[in-house]
């Protein structure tokens, strides 16, 4: 893989609800197999700005271009589902669908959307599970595993749709502690893997290790630092500095 | 007190339980395409449409059952003429039914506003539409807490249907009226009458525990 083929392109983005700006000026671009990690206080407008990638929030402001096409804009329905077949996200609290087993969760969008073959479907389910370390939970429903098995499970679900950028909004923060790692691992795993995805968390230490880049988001603005260790060794922001002293 | 008078009638009293579980059954059936139809007319975008789901839903549950009934039977007519001549067995089968849509349209909604919002985020962001959303998501999700309330209307509703004697629906409770017109004595008849109600709701509620327990695997 092109290490510096470009998936996605951020130009001052913007959004507003209502009266309050969330943020107003983002710009960011997302290389092939790149791991970028978002960062910044909470009400930042961090989740926010990843949603705004899948169009799960519209913004305001500015445009964001996936593989070469323009998403901000006039879009049909259609058009907004396929971009979302090739922009995976995993959420905070999972979301896994209650009345199917794991199995089915990981199925169902590759069969009714793709039109995968059932049996195409479930041999990359499988293989999924596998990759998460979750292969004998295939036919268990997601009431009965922890919330970090969860999570690898919403992880397997997201790549079924083998998409080409995956997001992740805050993985790790509805997890007991002692679940949070088993989660990291798979995630790491994948960055070594070569998936391309940007990740919003809280585990400083955690973005410190995988992260390519950082975008650093604080009062309405973010920053971009390339190489990542930029944003840890020799930051020239008041506010950036002051929030890694706060956090580590 | 003699019940062996009720012996001859035995045919009669069939008759009547059968047309009460069929006036139970269609009228459970068409009421519920209705309510599906606006369900989808309340949790859609088009105001006029959720309005009008509102005012016929309110209006429906704040009027009596007889009331409606007889306005179908008996008022109807009066202004429509010749095509509106339903026989009381259709204005039955009508009425019954789009007042129990109303009810069921009610508690389908509460069921499909109760699915955490994270669900359909969840299901768009793997590029579902919105009619597969509905269809596999939701729906399956809000089916499953709303059965309970669903199959304590249809035990409602399998009583309720007693009301249609009162336009001449030969249903069991006016088979019984009829048999103690006969015989003279209105207790037995009422009796027996009644315990086919008691037992035929009692096999309904254990059908719904069994449902119940079913549904309760992936819990």
């Amino acid at each position: 893989m092109e290490k510096n083929d470009e998936i996605i392109r951020i130009n001052s983005l913007g959004k507003k609800y209502g009266m309050l700006e969330v943020f107003k000026d983002i710009s960011l671009n997302v290389n092939r197999g790149e791991v970028v990690a978002v960062l910044g206080p909470s009400g930042s407008g961090k989740s926010t700005m990843l949603r705004c990638i899948n169009l799960l929030e519209k913004p305001d402001s500015g445009e964001i271009i996936v593989e070469g096409e323009k998403i901000t804009g006039r879009l049909s329905r259609k058009e907004v589902n396929a971009l979302r077949t090739k922009v995976g996200m995993v959420f905070q609290h999972f979301n896994l669908f209650p009345h199917m087993t794991v199995l089915q969760n990981i199925t169902y969008a590759p069969r009714k959307v793709l039109k995968q073959s059932n049996a195409e479907a479930e041999r990359n389910a499988r293989r999924l599970l596998v990759q998460v370390g979750l292969e004998s939970k295939a036919d268990t429903y997601p009431s009965k595993i922890s919330g970090g098995q969860k999570q690898r499970v919403a992880i397997a679900r997201a790549l079924a749709m083998n998409p080409d950028v995956l997001l992740f909004d805050e993985p790790t923060s509805a997890l007991d502690p002692e679940m949070v790692k088993e989660v990291l691992n798979v995630i790491r795993s994948l960055a070594d893997s070569g998936i391309t995805m940007m990740i919003v968390t809280h585990e400083i230490g955690f973005a410190k290790q995988i992260a390519d880049k950082i975008c650093f988001i604080d009062n309405g603005q973010g920053t971009v630092y390339t190489p990542a260790e930029e944003f840890f060794s020799n930051c020239k922001s008041e506010r950036a500095r002051r929030f890694l002293e706060q956090i580590m | 007190m003699n019940f062996s008078k009720l012996v001859p009638y035995v045919w009669m009293i069939g008759d009547g339980l059968l047309m009460t579980i069929k006036l139970t059954l269609l009228s459970a059936a068409f009421g519920f395409f209705i309510a599906v139809i606006l369900v989808l007319m309340a949790i859609s975008k088009k105001k006029i449409l959720v309005k009008f789901v509102e005012v016929y839903s309110t209006g429906i549950r704040a009027m009596p059952m007889l009331l409606q009934l007889f306005i179908v039977y008996f008022a109807f007519p009066q202004i429509l003429g010749n095509m509106f001549n339903l026989s009381a067995y259709s204005a039955a089968v009508i009425a019954l039914s789009f007042n129990g849509a109303a009810y069921y349209a009610e508690v389908m909604r509460g069921g499909i506003i109760s699915i955490d919002k994270g669900q359909k985020e969840a299901a768009k962001a793997l590029g579902m539409g919105r009619g597969r959303i509905l269809t596999g998501i939701i729906f399956p999700q809000a089916m499953k807490r709303i059965l309970p309330s669903m199959l304590s209307e249809f035990v409602l509703l399998f009583k309720e249907t007693s009301l249609v004697s009162q336009i001449g629906v030969k249903d069991l409770f006016y088979t019984g009226t009829t048999i103690g017109k006969n015989t003279y004595s209105l207790f037995e008849p009422y009796i027996a009458v009644a315990v086919i109600y008691y037992v035929i709701v009692m096999l309904m509620a254990y059908g719904t525990s069994l449902i119940e327990k079913r549904l309760r695997v992936s819990d």
